[in-house]
C-alpha cells in the first residue's frame, strides 16, 4: 500500500486512496492532525504528537518541534540521552503515522508519497527522502505541497480550470504556485516561495510584542533559556490562534506560582507583523511573472496551510488580489489528501485513469565557472545556469564547457542551486570531476548534462568527448554518502525508542496534558487538577477499566472547562 | 530534424486551442514522464507551438505574451538599437508595440478593482468614484511625477532642478509605499508605469531610476530573456550611472583621465603631461563601447583635442570609431581544480626511477640563451624566485621528455598577458612579432600554434637576430616579475578600432572582406598573416588602443 503523507512543520497528516477517493487516517487519539513534535526521556521512552507538545512546557530540552525547518542541515538535537538529526525526528513522526494507517486498515504501509514545500532545495528533499527510508517507507515520490493541494482542489469537481494560484503558508515555509487544469491534466505553471517564512515567524513577532507588556518578568528571567522560550512560544501560538476569532486576546505565561498576562490587540499584532506580511508579496509577483499570467485572469486563490487562517494574512491577501480567496479546500487537510491522490495515481487507483500532473523545477540549477572580464582578469565562482527555474520537469539539458588552463589534467564542477549570479550566494549541492587529456587551454571541452526528475531530484552526467570518458552523479553530498550506511544505524537507534502501546495512547496523552495544565494554572484551579489527576493515576494503577474510563472522563471534562474559560 | 508540431500532437492543423490542449492531454497520458524525458520535452514544445499557431489564425487574440516577445537582440554597443523605440512606448499614446499591450499602466481600468487607476488624461475620463485617502495620495504622486518628468506635457532633455528633485523623490517614495500595500495588479501597473515613464523621459528621469530600481528589483531582470524592453534600456543606463559615480572617485584608476576630459576647452601640453595617455583612450573606448550616454558628461572640445587629427577616411573607408567585433568565440570556461598542470609548481607524480641529475652548467647555458648574456639560474632566482622554481621543475620534467624548457618560458610569457600592464604588454607584443616572424618562415601550422600559445608541440626556430630580440623582451618580462603566472588565458571577443583595420587592409594587400573573414573565423588560412600585421599596426601606436585589445592580441 502507498500512503500519502503531509510532513508539516507544525502538523503532519496521513491519507490513503480508498474507494475512489482520498481519505484521512485518524491517529491514536482520533485526530486527523498529528503535531510534528517528538519528546523523549532518559530511558528512551517516546511521546509523539499532542502528548509531546504537552511535555514541551515541562521538558523543553527533551522535546523537539519545528524540526522541518532544520531539514537538510547538520543540526542535531539531544533529547533525553538520544541524539537525533532532523531526518531522524521526522522519521519518528512518519513511523507513528504508519502505525496509524496499520491500525486503521490492518495493513502496514511500505511505500509513501511525501510532500515537501515547492521551495525546498535539493538538500532538504534528500533529507526528507532519507527520513522516509529510516522510518521503513520506500519514498515513491516527493511531491510539492502546493501541487498536492492543487490536486485536492482540482479533483473536487474535476472540471477544467483557468489558472489558479495556490497560496501555501505553513508553519515554517511559504510557497506560491500557479496551476492550470485541463482535460484531467494538472499543470503547474510556476512556483516561487520562501523556505524561511511561516507561522513560526508570526509567533516570534508575537513574543517580541508581548514580552515588554508582561510587567515584572523577573521570575521568567530566572528560568533556563530553553524553558522560557518554550513557554513563550506556546503562549504566542495560543494567542495567535485566539486572535483569529477575536480582536483582543491574552498572552499568558505561568511559571511556578506566578502568572503573567498581557493583552494583545489584533491591531497591534498586525502592525508588528507588517514586516513579514510584506515578504508574502515578492513570491506572488515572481510566480505571476514567470508564468506570464496576469493577476486578472487568475480564476481562484486557493489557501493552504494553517497560517493562512490568520486575519492579518487574509487581509494582506485581499489587498493583493482585490477579492476573497476560495475556501473549498480545508487548509490543513488539502496537502495530505493531494498526496493520497498521487499515491493512488502511482498504484493505478480506480477513478484516476485520466489524471496526470506536471510540475516545474522551482530553482535554477547550474555549475560554477570562471570567466574572463574585459581586462583579462579571471573571476571564478560565477554561476552558469543549466536548468532555469520554472522549467517543466522532468527535464534534461546539456551545456558545453572548456578548459581554462594549458595542460589542465582535471576538470571539476561545483553543482549549485539558486538564483544568484555568484555561486557563493547559492546552495551547493555537490561536485563532479573528471580527468581530461592535457591540451592547451580551451581545446578540451566537456559536456555536462543535468537531469531533473519528477520528485525534484537531480542527476548530473559529465562526458568528455575527446577521451570518451563518462562520469555520472546522483547528487551525492557528504550527507548522502554517509547516509547510505547511516540509515541502518538511524533505524537501529529508532528501534531502541520505547513507544507507548497503542491502547494506552489516550491515557498517555491525557496524563501529559493534565501535568502541563497543572503547571499552567495557579490557585484553586491548580488544586482541582491535582486532585483529579491523583484519582486518575490511582485508577490507572488499579488497572480497572471501568474506574479508568470514569476518572478519565472527569479529568478531561475539567481540563476542557478550564482551558475554554481560563479564570481571569 | 525538427518535427512539425501537428505531427507530434497527432492532429490536423487547427485554430482550435481546445483541440491542441486535448491532443496534448491525450498524448501526455501515454507517457511515463520519468522515462520519456525527451518525448515529454518534444510534446510540450509541440503544444506551445501548436497553441501559438492556433492563435495566430485569430487576429483578435493578441494575448500571446510568451512566444511573441522574444527579442534576442542584445547589441547595445552603439546606443542606437535598444530593442525598443522610446516613441513606441510613449505614455498614453494609442499606438503601442504589441508586447506592451496589456502591461500599460494607463490601461489599468479603475472599474476592475474598484480601486484607483491613475490615468493621466483627466479630460477623457469619466468622473472617478471617490478614492480613499491613500489612493488619492498615490494618484497625486503619480500626476506630480508626470508633471516633473514631462514639463508642460512635453519631452524635455533639460536636467531637473534641485527643487524638482526633492519633490520628485517625495512622489516616488509615496508611490513605492503604495506599491507595498496595494493590489498585485496595481503593483504591476506601478512597476511597468514607472519603468516606461523613466525610459521615455531619460535622461531627465536619471536621478530617480536608482531608487525605483531598488524598490521593484529591476536589476534582477537584467540579462533575462524576459527582461522588459523599458528595463533593458534603464538597466543599461543604470550601470552607466554607477560607472559614472565610481569614476569620479579619486581611487578609480581612470579618475585622472575622467577629470581631464570633463574640463572645458582644449588640452594643452601640461594637461597632456599630467595624464596617462593610455588611460584617456581606455576611458574613451570603454564608455563609447558600453555607456555611450556617459560621454555627454565630457567636454566635446577637450575630447576632440585628445583624439588624433581626423584623417579623411576617403572612399568607403571606415569611420575611425567604428569598432569591428572580431575573433574567437567567447569560451565558457570551467573552473579548474588547481594545478595539475605539468608545468606547475607541483611536479607531476614522477616515475619512481631515480631522476637524472641536472647538469647545472648546461642549465645555466640554456637560461642564458633565453634571457641574454649574464643571466643564469642564480640571477633568475634573485629576480623572481617563484619563476626560478618553476623553471627548475620544467627542467626536471624536460629530462623525461615531456616538454622543452624554451617552450615553457614562452608559454609563461604568453600567459603573462592576463596580468601584465601596459609596458609589459608592449614588450609581449614585440615578443610575439618575433615569434610570428619566425613561424612564418617555417610553416602555417607553427604559426597557428603560436597564436594558440602552444610552444610545445613544435619547436620554434629563431635566427640570430630574432633570438637577440627575444632575449631583450624576455628579460623585460622577467624583470617585471610577470613570468610566474600559471593561470592560462582564454580567448575572448575583442574589438579592433577601424583605423587599425584600415591600416591592416593597406598593408596586407587583402580586401576588406578578406580581413574581416580572417579576423572573425579562427580557422581561416589568412588568420596568421592578418594577426601578425595587426600586431605590427597596433604596436606602432599602442597607446591608441584599449588595454584589452593589447591583452587579447
Amino acid at each position: 500500500m502507498i500512503v500519502g503523507i503531509d510532513l508539516g512543520t507544525t502538523n503532519s497528516a496521513v491519507a490513503i486512496w480508498r474507494d475512489g477517493e482520498p481519505q484521512l487516517v485518524p491517529n491514536s487519539l482520533g485526530k486527523e492532525l498529528t503535531p510534528s513534535a517528538v519528546s523523549l526521556d532518559v530511558s528512551g521512552q517516546s511521546w509523539v504528537g499532542a502528548a509531546a507538545i504537552d511535555r514541551m512546557a515541562l521538558h523543553p530540552n527533551d522535546t523537539a518541534t519545528s524540526f522541518k525547518r532544520m531539514m537538510g542541515t547538520e543540526a542535531e538535537a539531544t533529547l533525553g540521552k538520544t541524539t537525533l538529526r532532523p531526518e531522524d525526528l521526522s522519521a519518528v513522526i512518519l513511523r507513528s503515522l504508519a502505525d496509524d494507517v496499520e491500525a486503521f486498515t490492518g495493513e502496514r504501509p511500505t511505500e509513501a508519497v511525501i510532500t515537501v514545500p515547492a521551495y525546498f532545495n535539493e538538500r532538504q528533499r534528500r533529507a526528507t527522502r532519507r527520513a522516509g527510508e529510516i522510518a521503513g517507507l520506500e519514498v515513491r515520490r516527493l511531491i510539492n505541497e502546493p501541487t498536492a493541494a492543487a490536486l485536492a482542489f482540482g479533483l473536487h469537481d474535476r472540471g477544467d480550470r483557468q489558472p489558479f494560484l495556490v497560496f501555501d503558508l505553513g508553519g515554517g515555509t511559504f510557497d506560491v504556485s500557479i496551476v492550470e487544469m485541463f482535460d484531467g491534466i494538472v499543470e503547474v505553471r510556476a512556483s516561487a516561495g520562501d523556505n524561511r517564512l511561516g507561522g513560526d515567524d508570526f509567533d516570534s513577532v508575537m513574543v517580541k510584542l508581548a514580552e515588554p507588556l508582561l510587567g515584572d518578568i523577573r521570575t521568567l528571567e530566572k528560568l533556563p533559556t530553553p524553558q522560557r522560550d518554550a513557554l513563550m512560544r506556546l503562549a504566542a501560538a495560543k494567542t495567535r490562534h485566539a486572535l483569529s476569532s477575536a480582536n483582543l486576546a491574552d498572552f499568558t505565561v505561568t511559571t511556578g506560582d506566578t502568572q503573567l498576562t498581557a493583552e494583545i490587540s489584533a491591531e497591534a499584532f498586525e502592525e508588528a507583523a507588517a514586516g513579514i506580511v510584506r515578504r508574502l508579496r515578492d513570491p506572488v509577483i515572481r510566480a505571476l511573472r514567470d508564468s506570464h499570467i496576469d493577476v486578472k485572469s487568475l480564476s481562484d486563490i486557493v489557501l493552504v496551510g494553517g497560517a493562512t487562517r490568520m486575519p492579518v494574512v487574509r487581509k494582506a491577501l485581499t489587498r493583493m488580489f482585490g477579492r476573497f480567496p476560495n475556501s473549498t479546500v480545508h487548509p490543513d487537510h488539502a496537502v495530505a489528501l493531494g498526496a493520497a491522490i498521487q499515491a493512488g495515481l502511482l498504484s493505478g487507483g480506480e477513478g484516476l485513469e485520466e489524471i496526470r500532473i506536471t510540475d516545474v523545477a522551482p530553482f535554477t540549477l547550474g555549475v560554477d565557472i570562471a570567466t574572463q572580464d574585459q581586462h583579462g582578469r579571471y573571476h571564478d565562482g560565477i554561476f552558469a545556469p543549466i536548468i532555469e527555474r520554472n522549467t517543466p520537469v522532468p527535464v534534461s539539458r546539456v551545456e558545453q564547457f572548456r578548459t581554462i588552463s594549458d595542460q589542465q589534467r582535471e576538470i571539476l564542477f561545483g553543482i549549485y542551486q539558486g538564483e544568484a549570479r555568484e555561486v557563493k550566494n547559492n546552495v551547493k549541492l555537490g561536485e563532479i570531476k573528471a580527468p581530461v587529456p592535457a591540451r592547451p587551454a580551451g581545446e578540451v571541452h566537456v559536456e555536462v548534462r543535468f537531469t531533473y526528475d519528477t520528485s525534484g531530484l537531480l542527476e548530473v552526467d559529465l562526458h568528455v568527448p575527446i577521451s570518451g570518458l563518462d562520469r555520472n552523479l546522483m547528487i551525492v553530498d557528504e550527507d548522502d554518502k554517509r547516509s547510505q550506511k547511516d540509515i541502518a544505524a538511524a533505524q537501529a537507534k529508532l528501534e531502541k525508542l520505547k513507544v507507548h502501546p497503542r491502547d494506552e495512547a489516550e491515557n498517555v496523552a491525557l496524563l501529559t496534558r493534565a501535568e502541563r495544565a497543572y503547571e499552567g494554572f495557579i490557585g484553586p484551579q491548580r488544586d482541582y487538577i491535582g486532585r483529579f489527576l491523583l484519582d486518575y493515576k490511582g485508577a490507572l494503577e488499579k488497572q480497572d477499566k471501568r474506574l479508568i474510563a470514569d476518572a478519565r472522563e472527569k479529568l478531561t471534562q475539567l481540563l476542557d472547562e478550564l482551558e475554554a474559560n481560563p479564570p481571569v | 530534424m525538427r518535427r512539425w508540431p501537428w505531427d507530434v500532437l497527432g492532429i490536423d492543423p487547427t485554430h482550435d486551442e481546445g483541440a491542441v490542449r486535448k491532443a496534448y492531454a491525450d498524448a501526455l497520458r501515454t507517457l511515463d514522464l520519468d522515462r520519456d524525458v525527451k518525448a515529454y520535452a518534444d510534446l510540450r514544445q509541440a503544444r506551445d507551438e501548436g497553441l501559438w499557431l492556433a492563435r495566430r489564425g485569430e487576429p483578435e487574440d493578441d494575448g500571446d505574451f510568451g512566444l511573441g516577445s522574444f527579442d534576442d537582440d542584445d547589441d547595445f554597443g552603439n546606443g542606437v538599437d535598444l530593442g525598443f523605440d522610446p516613441a513606441s512606448v510613449r505614455f498614453n499614446e494609442s499606438t503601442r508595440t504589441p508586447h506592451e499591450e496589456g502591461l500599460d499602466w494607463s490601461q489599468l481600468d479603475s472599474q476592475d478593482l474598484g480601486e484607483g487607476g491613475y490615468d493621466a488624461l483627466p479630460p477623457e475620463q469619466p468622473p472617478e468614484p471617490e478614492l480613499s485617502e491613500e489612493e488619492e495620495r498615490a494618484r497625486n504622486a503619480w500626476n506630480g511625477m508626470l508633471a516633473i518628468l514631462y514639463p508642460e506635457g512635453q519631452y524635455s532633455e533639460e536636467a531637473i532642478t534641485l527643487a524638482q528633485l526633492d519633490e520628485g523623490n517625495r512622489y516616488l517614495v509615496t508611490l513605492i509605499e503604495r506599491s507595498d500595500l496595494c493590489g498585485i495588479e496595481e503593483h504591476h501597473a506601478l512597476d511597468h508605469g514607472l519603468a516606461q515613464l523613466m525610459a521615455e523621459t531619460w535622461p531627465r528621469s536619471a536621478p530617480f531610476v536608482e531608487r525605483a530600481a531598488d524598490a521593484f528589483h529591476w536589476l534582477d531582470e537584467s540579462g533575462q530573456i524576459e527582461e522588459r524592453p523599458a528595463l533593458m534600456f534603464l538597466n543599461l543606463r543604470l550601470r552607466g550611472m554607477r560607472f559614472h559615480e565610481k569614476v569620479q572617485q579619486p581611487e578609480h584608476p581612470l579618475n585622472k583621465a575622467w577629470v581631464e576630459l570633463s574640463r572645458p576647452g582644449k588640452s594643452n601640453l601640461i594637461d597632456r603631461w599630467r595624464v596617462k595617455r593610455e588611460h584617456v583612450y581606455q576611458l574613451l573606448t570603454g564608455i563609447r563601447e558600453r555607456y555611450p550616454e556617459v560621454e555627454s558628461y565630457l567636454d566635446d572640445e577637450r575630447v576632440a583635442s585628445w583624439e588624433y587629427p581626423q584623417q579623411s577616411s576617403g572612399g568607403g573607408g571606415l569611420p575611425w570609431w567604428i569598432a569591428i567585433i572580431v575573433i574567437v568565440t567567447v569560451f565558457r570556461i570551467a573552473s579548474t581544480s588547481g594545478g595539475t598542470d605539468i608545468s606547475g609548481s607541483d611536479p607531476l607524480p614522477l616515475p619512481t626511477i631515480s631522476s637524472p641529475t641536472l647538469d647545472p652548467s648546461a642549465f645555466d647555458a640554456r637560461i642564458e640563451a633565453l634571457f641574454g648574456e649574464g643571466v643564469y639560474y642564480q640571477t633568475v632566482q634573485q629576480i623572481d624566485p617563484v619563476f626560478a622554481d618553476q623553471l627548475r621543475n620544467a627542467m626536471q620534467t624536460e629530462s623525461y621528455g615531456y616538454m622543452r624548457i624554451e617552450g615553457f618560458v614562452r608559454t609563461q610569457a604568453y600567459r603573462a598577458s592576463s596580468i601584465a600592464e601596459f609596458d609589459e604588454l608592449v614588450a609581449l607584443g614585440e615578443l610575439k612579432r618575433v615569434w610570428f616572424a619566425a613561424a612564418q618562415q617555417d610553416n602555417a601550422d607553427v604559426c597557428r600554434n603560436v597564436m594558440a600559445g602552444d610552444f610545445q608541440s613544435r619547436a620554434l626556430l629563431l635566427d640570430e637576430a630574432q633570438a637577440k630580440r627575444e632575449q631583450t623582451q624576455l628579460r623585460k618580462l622577467l624583470d617585471a616579475g610577470v613570468l610566474n603566472h600559471l593561470e592560462g588565458r582564454s580567448a575572448s571577443n575583442f574589438s579592433v578600432p577601424g583605423w587599425a583595420v584600415e591600416r591592416v587592409i593597406q598593408r596586407s594587400g587583402l580586401s576588406e572582406d578578406q580581413v574581416a573573414e580572417a579576423l572573425t573565423n579562427p580557422g581561416s588560412d589568412r588568420r596568421c598573416l592578418v594577426e601578425s600585421v595587426l600586431l605590427g599596426v597596433v604596436l606602432e601606436e599602442p597607446g591608441r588602443v584599449s588595454l584589452d585589445l593589447l591583452r587579447a592580441l
